[in-house]
């Protein structure tokens, strides 16, 4: 391999590329525009964002949507002593003579109740003044209580959708639990009005033999911990897959103009994959530090730095080991997607292959919260050895906790031999297929290529 | 050739061309395969992350009622002896924590670990049972389940339904719009990539010759609309196979009968109108734009109005009668998708259903004939570029 070729392939794909609009507003563009939103708050003032913010949050009622969620406010009606109908039997006759009956003593409309004790329950006294009060927003569900309850105990709950309900069925139940037994004990009552305030918890730490573990499963659920180690992993592989997918573009492109024919008279098929992994992977190294750079701008590095040293474990290894994994994991992905280029006739149809390689690389973050409570678990060490995983995987197990060494230099030296080898692969595949031009993608003869026959 | 045979023709082509297509057979099969198996694996993982911390837990309820030491011991908890038994074992790392009774209905939790739902649950469940031993035997069996709940919406109050078809109307109420979201996402891709496709290699140029451009359009968009129902149709029976083996596990036949299939078919009449629309638009796009990659990138913006209304979910379930709910179900961009859901969750006004299903239907039939006479307009020309578009406007001004 002549190491002037390779620079010269690297040095035109760096340049082309980063000329590219599409390059330059992606990677400049998107930050820009966040730079500018920002500057634009701070210009106009904090206020006119909260403003405009608050509009469109009223127009979608997101306050109301959080308030009937937290502290759902129900309707209790009870139908007429002495009528026959049943309580799914109400009608809008019912609600057109304002059929219903004040509420008999028994119930305690702000009785608190398990888990929902910021649920209100307000007493009406028709069915008629209900639905006004729920057409006009002050309620969010009515419940109809039949004239024969206690005897007959099924109850109609009126709302506006069939959404399920949340918490408000909890509370209706217990304010007419009352009803059944009204000399119940006050202790007995509150028992079974909330149990939960009947739990006292009293923590110790946790004891030697599982306090690693016990550190690691307390702090998955902690979310700067969860964002953290979600941006870390969506930045590489955002980053990885990227640059592998302008090394795609390229390939393609010129597969399709069938410039790829004349350059391989004059250098390597290996020569001119490993030019152009090493061109982009540069490109994709810039992209990272623009956007790196912008993110710790735009979070205030004071801030990021000691949320970082607090909530996950990133020290100079973790660091160093990141750009490894980076480097290895973009060189195993762009070698892959080289292949992809080299065994489809065009981009379009580069698509469905592309897919099926998408998901062995973003499935850690499906089994995230295995990952983050074990980060040393039988899932996480196979998943930090598999190649396509390692890299996402490992950086997932680094910033979780203490990984032993050994897991570090299998799944590095696994990741380094597998990129090694599919990089070998798809040179053979470009020398192999560069004269199919024009011809779809058969599976059959791709293996053929592969296994040299 | 007529106009309406040629539309025919290019129909039947475009239906046979893109249904033999691995595109097609690997979306159409592989779609619902990928869905179930995400699903399975986030499921399976959910599951894990709660017991891969989870220690066992204990109990020591030696002074409990008989009542609450049956379902403490009926549940996963450890029983211990005594308290320095637990703590022992705690100690040891044997267990995450244990429930000591204090008092009458009281527990203390004594644990390193956080307690698991299912504890917190089972230790609930004990302080009713023994509240529940408390009280006179004629009155507990009420006294510990004192409603049965039954479901309407208020504006229908004589439409009672059980629990259960609550979550069944739920799941329909987005699954339903959420397959035709995705066929109609699928064929309008086909349909600009066939269109721009077709301009750039000067196809479309060769076949006018023999097709009216009108029939040319009408036929892509009534045979890949077709193949889209096709791959709605392999789903449905996807999930109606799923609904057999569901009635197998509980689900009786009658409770299947009752969901609300006739308005599950009313919200595929306002999918198709969303089609038509997103037809018009990428054909224009595709034959401005003339260049397939680029034409399914701003194809891409295009369907955000089917997409907005999902992000939206939350208002067009808990207030659907709200006034941005009702805009959205009545603007033609986001109707599509918003006027089903709220269809099928709530009760909807006969006249903004009316007026929803006029403005598509007149969208639907304008889009179409702009999407006609541009294509009409543009067959013979080169593909729209904005820098030669801009270009010659400011050459213009700079020569004036």
């Amino acid at each position: 391999m002549n190491a002037a070729i390779v620079r010269r392939v690297a040095l035109r794909e760096f340049l082309w590329h980063l000329r590219r609009r599409s390059f330059l507003l992606t990677t400049f563009g998107l930050p820009v525009l966040g730079l500018a939103f920002g500057l634009a708050t701070a210009y106009f003032g904090a206020g006119a964002a909260v403003q405009v913010g608050a509009v469109v949050g009223r127009a979608l009622e997101v306050d109301e949507l959080r308030r009937s969620a937290e502290r759902p406010r129900i309707a209790l009606v009870e139908s007429a002593r002495g009528d026959a109908a049943a309580p799914g039997d109400v009608s809008p006759g019912d609600a057109a003579n304002g059929g219903g009956s004040p509420v008999a003593p028994g119930i305690d409309p702000s009785a608190p109740s398990d888990d929902h004790a910021a649920a209100s329950v307000t007493t009406f006294p028709s069915l008629a003044a209900a639905r006004a009060a729920l057409d006009a927003g002050d309620v969010d569900s009515i419940y109809v209580v039949g004239a024969d309850y206690p005897n007959d105990p099924t109850i109609v709950r009126l709302a506006r959708s069939w959404a399920p309900p949340g918490g408000d069925v909890d509370a209706v139940t217990d304010a007419l639990r009352h009803r059944v037994w009204p000399d119940a004990p006050a202790d007995t009552a509150a028992a079974m009005a909330d149990p939960s305030a009947r739990i006292a918890r009293h923590a110790v730490p946790p004891p030697a033999p599982v306090a690693q573990e016990a550190a690691a499963a307390d702090g998955a659920d902690k979310p700067a911990r969860i964002a953290l180690v979600l941006a870390v992993g969506l930045l590489l592989y955002t980053t990885i897959f990227t640059a592998s997918s302008f090394l795609l573009q390229s390939v393609t492109t010129e597969k399709e103009n069938r410039i790829i024919e004349i350059l391989l008279t004059s250098l390597t098929p290996l020569e001119l994959l490993v030019g152009k992994v090493i061109g982009l992977g540069l490109l994709g190294g810039v992209q990272l530090v623009v956007w790196g750079g912008f993110g710790l701008i735009a979070l205030n590095v004071g801030a990021v730095a000691l949320a970082a040293a607090t909530a996950v474990h990133f020290g100079p290894v973790v660091i160093g080991l990141a750009i490894a994994y980076f480097v290895f994991g973009y060189l195993f992905y762009a070698s892959l997607m080289g292949a992809i280029g080299a065994l489809v006739p065009s981009f379009q149809e580069s698509g469905p292959l592309t897919f099926v390689l998408l998901i062995p690389a973003w499935s850690p973050f499906l089994v995230l919260d295995v990952l983050m409570r074990a980060p040393n678990g039988w899932l996480a060490r196979a998943m930090s050895v598999f190649p396509p995983t390692a890299p996402l995987c490992m950086m997932l197990r680094l910033t979780s906790g203490v990984v032993p060494w050994y897991d570090i230099a299998l799944s590095l030296g696994l990741l380094v031999v597998g990129a090694a080898a599919v990089l070998a692969l798809a040179a053979r595949l470009f020398g192999t297929t560069q004269l199919l031009a024009g011809e779809g993608f058969r599976l059959r003869r791709g293996l053929a290529v592969l296994f040299g026959r | 050739m007529s106009r309406l045979g040629g539309l025919v023709r290019v129909a039947r082509f475009e239906y046979r061309r893109h249904l033999r297509s691995k595109q097609f057979i690997g979306t159409t099969l592989g779609m619902p395969l990928f869905m179930v198996a995400i699903g399975a694996v986030s499921a399976w993982s959910g599951s894990t992350a709660q017991q891969t911390s989870r220690h066992p837990w204990g109990f020591v309820a030696v002074t409990a009622s008989a009542e609450a030491q049956a379902t403490l011991a009926a549940s996963d908890l450890r029983a211990f002896d005594t308290v320095a038994d637990a703590d022992r074992a705690l100690a040891a790392g044997d267990i995450g924590g244990f429930a000591e009774r204090t008092d009458y209905a009281r527990y203390t939790a004594t644990a390193w670990e956080a307690m698991p739902d299912g504890v917190a649950s089972t230790l609930r469940d004990a302080v009713r049972a023994e509240a529940i031993a408390a009280a006179p035997a004629l009155l507990r069996a009420r006294w510990s389940e004192p409603v049965r709940v039954r479901y309407a919406l208020a504006a229908a109050p004589n439409d009672v339904r059980p629990p259960a078809a609550l979550w069944a109307t739920l799941g329909i109420a987005f699954a339903v719009p959420l397959a035709l979201t995705l066929a109609v996402l699928f064929s309008t891709t086909l349909l600009v990539t066939a269109v721009a496709e077709e301009k750039s290699n000067r196809l479309l140029e060769c076949l006018a010759t023999s097709v009216a451009p009108t029939a040319l359009v009408g036929g892509k968009v009534v045979g890949l609309g077709l193949l889209a129902l096709t791959q709605l149709a392999v789903w449905a029976a996807g999930a109606m196979a799923a609904a057999a083996i569901g009635l197998r596990v509980g689900a009786s036949g009658s409770f299947v009968a009752s969901l609300p299939w006739g308005t599950v078919a009313l919200a595929a009449a306002w999918l198709l109108g969303g089609y038509l629309v997103q037809a018009a638009v990428v054909v224009s796009l595709g034959i401005v734009i003339g260049e397939p990659r680029e034409a399914q990138q701003v194809a891409g913006f295009a369907s955000l109005g089917l997409v907005l209304p999902f992000s939206l979910a939350g208002l067009l379930v808990f207030r659907p009668a709200s006034p941005a709910a009702v805009w959205l179900s009545i603007v033609p961009l986001t109707s599509p998708v918003a006027m089903p859901i709220r269809l099928l969750l709530s009760a909807v006004p006969v006249w903004q259903a009316v007026i929803s299903a006029l403005l598509l239907a007149v969208t639907a039939a304008a889009s179409l004939a702009a999407a006609g006479a541009l294509f009409r307009y543009m067959l013979l020309r080169p593909p729209l570029r904005w820098r030669r578009l801009f270009g010659r406007r400011f050459a213009s001004r700079g020569a004036a």
